[in-house]
């Protein structure tokens, strides 16, 4: 589904991804796991086209995309949460979600001279999802009024809702407390068994071995060790690497 | 005649709307810090003035002030689409001071400091709205309509991109929008409209020159957009009217002659700073920008 | 902002607004008879000086044509320089005080004003050298003249100098571009020739690029035309680059900032104006000067000239009962040689005058009528 071939990333002498390769097979949870610094949100900066490789090649669905736009990224059926909370904060919970939908939205004389109704489709279809996290009372709530685990969850509807073929998520239970974190390991199972494609960073080891099916280190901007997580758990290199921290 | 004294101000009233409300829509709804209002302002007021002067009918010269100014929106938006908060705001001053002195320097087309005097009033369907009043229907009619457009604009969902662009600019692209061609959208509508303002104001003044569109002549239409409260058309159109009608009672304040001057804009001052410190975010301002 | 800071600003306000209300209160209340008058001046910003050198001329006429009885009310209005101000500074004026006669000052706010005042009938004073301003309607006037008559005034001066070849530096607006093309007209049909004229912009402050064109153009006689401050800044940088021409100027540069930045440098300019103290033989007019000069520390300038003249013409025909303003209209066009400082005034069937232009110049700090 997605592959990256000897990607390259410095920031003047840092070399943030360094000569990087890797495959994410369909159907499958890969976690992509480093300590601070590796260079995996780079990684998904370079993928989601918010940077630019300075050499090396991503292909998705067999589709070069090195050079492309986010936007196009995005259309291609690449959606993304960010580590940070990126939701639009001064627009309601319902806005941020239906702005996923589709890009209907973008088309200026269409909009201008339509009446704008909201179809019956999309409106059960975020009523629905909101449900599913318990978060049905919220629709009107402006997101910067959310707390900050809330906010997470919808930012995870948000990147989900959006057309895509795969998703990337970065760190969704970071900061996040032990109930929600539940929720938002739930969501990842049930998108798992739905059939998606899942690339994940998350630095909580235990919940990143327990969710993924394909597990690759990073370290220092270098792919150090890949395999099946009870093999990660025991590589004595990726020991070293999170305990010389 | 008082009511002659009012129909003027309500004119400029109406003006001052339609600038007002079209800056909100790249201030306020898209978050682009557009200091080049005044300069579509300008092209819109002295497209309008030459083809009238010229014999143009009311309708094309007034079309083309929108037409002409939304082209300049649209062409500034291509140079400054990666630019964001105060970088954006110092090219599109850049671009007000260009366009400045263009209307300054090329004699030839505009009379430069000369101005262009004459202006007629506008005629449609044969019928001259030279009086006031018939003026003031006229501007209200065009102010409704403008109102109507942006009002559409930023409650449709396109509104909504053009404020999630203004939330986060990132997060909208990764959602697959391509918030370079929202944000020249709205530039350039929001130029349009300034457009069609300067055509009125130079129809209504029947004089143009420069000087009525330097930077400073954009900073009443910022207050208004600021004090009305970012992305908000109510406040927006109640801080026009607070804000032209203001100075007017100062005007009847017995001040001695010789300081007349200075303590009517010393108290205009002072009351736009308590609004400021009653309402920071304006009157009706929801909006935090980052 | 605290709360303290909010009462301080309140009290502030509250403190201006009834100050401001009881001097309104406490003045003397207005009776019918009194004529009024609106003036349009820019009371605020960069042009601020200019306001306020007119606003002492039809200060200094009030006082004298109200000692017995007030027969004319001025009303100030600031225009800042701005059209739109102007604008409903006018219906303002016309509408609610009901002013007979409007003053506005500046070019571009006597444009804006001139229509609102001709389509109400109310006479209106403009204090601008706009050639053609008075052409507008019978209501539109002026105290001032054509601007072309200064440049001719000079162009025949330098021909008597016989001067051949001259270098102009201009203001870029109506009365200074007035004044070049009549400078232009006189000389270069007298077979001479005008061998450098640039324009300059009000932002400019450094003149050293065109001053420097000019001395490789040698001419014997350069005309800077334009405000006073920028004419003292030419003048500075023009001896600085060691261009020792003679320099000629024209109206508005006898002010105390001139002296003041041109120093040692304004000595020998010679200017052209319609103000005529020195011819002055009228006891009245004579006490008006020295009352100037006392008060204000520095001789009448011509713009004081302007509306001190304009507001005792105005006096003179009310006192005989005319107070409207179709009425004062004619009895404006009827006037022949009224005495004033900036010269006898005579309306031409436009509404405008053709005073004649005298010359000036400054000798030991003091700017004195022009002798060979």
């Amino acid at each position: 589904m997605l592959e990256i071939k000897n990607l390259k990333k410095y920031f003047g002498g840092v070399k943030a991804v360094d000569n990087c390769s890797f495959e994410v097979k369909p159907k499958t949870i890969t976690a992509l796991i480093g300590p601070n610094g590796a260079g995996k949100s780079t990684v998904f900066n370079l993928v989601s086209g918010i940077l630019k490789a300075d050499s090396g090649k991503i292909i998705f669905s067999g589709a070069d995309i090195t050079k492309a736009k986010p936007e196009k990224i995005s259309n291609l059926g690449i959606s993304r949460l960010f580590q940070q909370t990126k939701l639009f904060n001064n627009l309601t919970v319902k806005e941020n979600l239906l702005l996923a939908l589709d890009n209907e939205d973008t088309k200026f004389w269409k909009n201008l001279f339509s009446l704008n109704k909201l179809s019956k489709e999309k409106e059960t279809k975020i009523k629905e999802m909101l449900n599913l996290i318990g978060m049905e009372k919220f629709e009107s709530t402006l997101t910067r009024d959310l707390s900050y685990g809330q906010k997470r969850l919808i930012e995870l509807l948000r990147t989900i809702l959006n057309p895509h073929k795969f998703l990337m998520v970065d760190e969704p239970v970071a900061g996040v407390n032990p109930k929600l974190r539940e929720v938002i390991a739930k969501i990842l199972e049930k998108l798992k068994n739905q059939g998606e494609t899942i690339l994940l960073i998350e630095h909580d080891m235990n919940f990143t071995l327990n969710v993924a099916d394909w597990v690759i280190v990073m370290e220092k901007g270098k792919v150090i060790a890949q395999g099946k997580p009870e093999e990660i758990r025991n590589n004595p290199r990726v020991l070293e690497a999170y305990l010389g921290e | 005649m008082i009511s002659a004294y009012f129909i003027h101000l309500l004119i400029l009233i109406g003006i001052y709307l339609i600038l007002a409300i079209s800056l909100q829509l790249s201030v306020g709804f898209t978050g682009l810090l557009n200091l080049g209002h005044i300069a579509f302002y300008c092209v819109g007021a002295y497209a309008s003035a030459l083809l009238a002067l010229n014999g143009f009918p009311f309708w094309i010269y007034f079309l083309a002030a929108g037409f002409l100014a939304m082209i300049f929106g649209f062409l500034l938006s291509i140079p400054t689409k990666k630019l964001k908060g105060d970088y954006l705001a110092l090219a599109t001053l850049g671009f007000s001071f260009v366009i400045y002195a263009v209307a300054l320097n090329w004699t030839g087309l505009t009379r430069g400091p000369l101005g262009l005097p004459g202006i007629p009033r506008p005629t449609l369907f044969g019928f001259t709205f030279s009086d006031n009043v018939s003026f003031l229907i006229l501007t209200f009619i065009i102010v409704l309509i403008s109102y109507l457009i942006i009002k559409k604009i930023t409650i449709s969902p396109f509104g909504k991109v053009l404020e999630a662009t203004r939330d986060d600019e990132l997060a909208t692209r990764v959602l697959g929008k391509n918030t370079f061609k929202m944000k020249s959208i709205s530039l350039a509508t929001s130029a349009f409209f300034a457009g069609l303002a300067g055509s009125l104001y130079a129809s209504y003044i029947t004089f143009i020159d420069p000087s009525s569109f330097t930077l400073l002549q954009l900073i009443p239409v910022l207050c208004i957009v600021i004090i009305g409260g970012l992305a908000s058309l109510k406040g927006t159109i109640i801080a026009t009217i607070i804000l032209v009608l203001l100075p007017e009672p100062l005007r009847f304040i017995g001040f001695p002659s010789s300081i007349v001057g200075p303590a009517r804009q010393i108290i205009y001052g002072l009351i736009l700073l308590l609004i400021l410190v009653y309402r920071p975010k304006g009157f009706y301002g929801k909006v935090e920008l980052e | 902002m605290n709360k303290t800071a909010k009462t301080i600003l309140w009290v502030v306000i509250i403190v201006i607004v009834i100050g401001a209300i009881w001097y309104g209160v406490t003045r003397k209340p207005t009776t019918e008879e009194v004529i009024k008058i609106g003036a349009i001046l820019p009371l605020t910003g960069k042009n601020a000086s200019y306001g306020e050198r007119t606003q002492r001329g039809i200060e200094l006429a009030l006082e004298e044509v109200n000692k017995e009885e007030k027969i004319i009310e001025v009303i100030y209005e600031d225009s800042r320089g701005d059209l739109k101000e102007a604008a409903s500074a006018a219906q303002k004026l016309i509408n609610i005080d009901k002013v007979q006669v409007l003053f506005s000052q500046l070019s571009g706010v006597s444009q804006a004003i001139a229509p609102i005042a001709q389509e109400n009938k109310i006479i209106l004073f403009g204090f601008t050298s706009t050639p053609g301003f008075t052409k507008q309607g019978d209501y539109i006037f002026s105290n001032r003249g054509d601007a072309t008559n200064i440049g001719k005034r000079l162009g025949e001066f330098a021909i008597e100098k016989e001067y051949k070849k001259a270098a102009i530096v201009y203001l870029n607006n109506e009365t200074h571009k007035g004044i070049e093309e009549g400078f232009r007209e006189i000389f270069e049909n007298n077979d001479r020739s005008v061998v450098i004229s640039e324009l300059h912009e009000k932002t400019e402050t450094d003149f050293r690029t065109i001053l420097t064109k000019i001395k490789a153009a040698q001419p014997q006689v350069i005309l800077f035309s334009s405000r006073d401050k920028y004419v003292a800044m030419m003048l500075v940088q023009a001896r600085e680059l060691g261009l020792d021409q003679q320099v000629l100027s024209v109206q508005g540069i006898d002010s105390k900032s001139f002296l003041e930045i041109a120093q040692h440098t304004a000595e020998g300019i010679i200017y052209a104006q319609t103000i005529v103290y020195e011819d002055i033989t009228n006891p009245e007019l004579q006490e008006t000067l020295k009352e100037h000069q006392n008060r204000y520390g520095e001789p009448m300038s011509l713009y004081a000239a302007n509306s001190y003249d304009v507001v005792k013409l105005l006096a003179k025909i009310v006192k005989t009962g005319i107070k409207t303003s179709p009425a004062i209209k004619i009895a404006l066009l009827e006037t022949r040689d009224f005495p004033g400082i900036s010269g006898d005034i005579t309306f031409d069937e436009t509404g405008n005058v053709h005073k004649e232009n005298k010359l000036f110049t400054v000798k030991n700090g003091q700017f004195v009528p022009y002798e060979e």
